[in-house]
């Protein structure tokens, strides 16, 4: 990974296969109380980095388990940045924003229900595609410790 | 398919299944409840309750599963109701405003008298 953060705290690559999500799941779930976040807070942080992997196994690497996904976990004084690596078709999650969860509660629609989840789990959600001089792309996660 | 989700069921009385869920119902798990609710409704169930009492982790997969089913089940005076939610559970339905569209009740027994009302209002 480029460094544009001085320290990663940790990492996990993951094959883009649903057997992994139980080894992802608890990663974060282990980080995140590690760091201070309360269960629930944790339980949020865990399912929102899922549902992230999730969207990109089905998505971007149409359930090829011989793709992989890496996930750094870095932290600076304010908050934890979790960044999501993958070599998939580039697809900015947060062009799908806002969503108007009423007509999906109302119509029943399963679609965006993981990237609201994420929205309402996180501060701040950023998106950065692959490039010439970058060869994956880059979703990072941002929850603030307070 | 996997062991990490188990659901066990028992019939509360004529049309009425209690759905107990324990361990984690994500997007590899979430198929075989799609499955077992599939069967189960076929078999001329129409209420179903959950009981959530030792689920302990639900992802969009999971939620996507009740909303799969919801509407066919109340267009025929069915419904899903959900009883005994952790405070982990409780808190993801709660962000998604999940318990503004679902009966979120305290116990099974009283999820199960409200499905009697239910259906003797659809009868009468």
């Amino acid at each position: 990974m480029n460094n544009i953060f001085q320290k990663i705290a940790d990492e996990i690559t993951i094959k883009a296969d649903l057997t992994e999500l139980d080894r992802l799941r608890n990663f974060i779930l282990n980080a995140s109380v590690a760091l201070g976040f309360d269960t629930i807070t944790s339980n949020f942080i865990a399912l929102s980095v899922e549902e992230a992997c999730t969207n990109l196994f089905k998505h971007s690497y149409n359930f090829d388990n011989s793709k992989e996904i890496s996930i750094y976990l870095c932290v600076d004084s304010n908050a934890l940045h979790i960044i999501i690596e993958d070599e998939g078709p580039s697809f900015d999650p947060t062009r799908l924003l806002p969503i108007d969860v009423d007509h999906i509660r109302k119509n029943l629609k399963k679609g965006g229900l993981g990237i609201f989840l994420i929205s309402k789990i996180m501060d701040k959600i950023l998106y950065f595609p692959k490039s010439e001089t970058n060869t994956k792309n880059r979703l990072i996660l941002i929850k603030n410790f307070v | 398919m996997t062991e990490k989700l188990s659901i066990s069921s028992q019939k509360a009385e004529e049309q009425v299944e209690i759905i107990s869920l324990k361990g984690i119902l994500d997007a590899h798990s979430a198929p075989e409840l799609e499955k077992f609710l599939s069967d189960t409704i076929s078999n001329g169930t129409l209420y179903l309750l959950f009981n959530l009492k030792e689920l302990d982790y639900i992802s969009s997969a999971g939620l996507g599963v009740f909303m799969a089913f919801i509407e066919d089940l109340r267009n025929r005076g069915g419904d899903i109701k959900f009883a005994e939610l952790n405070e982990k559970i409780y808190s993801i339905f709660e962000l998604l405003g999940f318990h503004l569209i679902y009966d979120i009740v305290s116990t099974n027994n009283e999820a199960v008298e409200l499905f009697k009302q239910k259906k003797l209002r659809t009868n009468e």
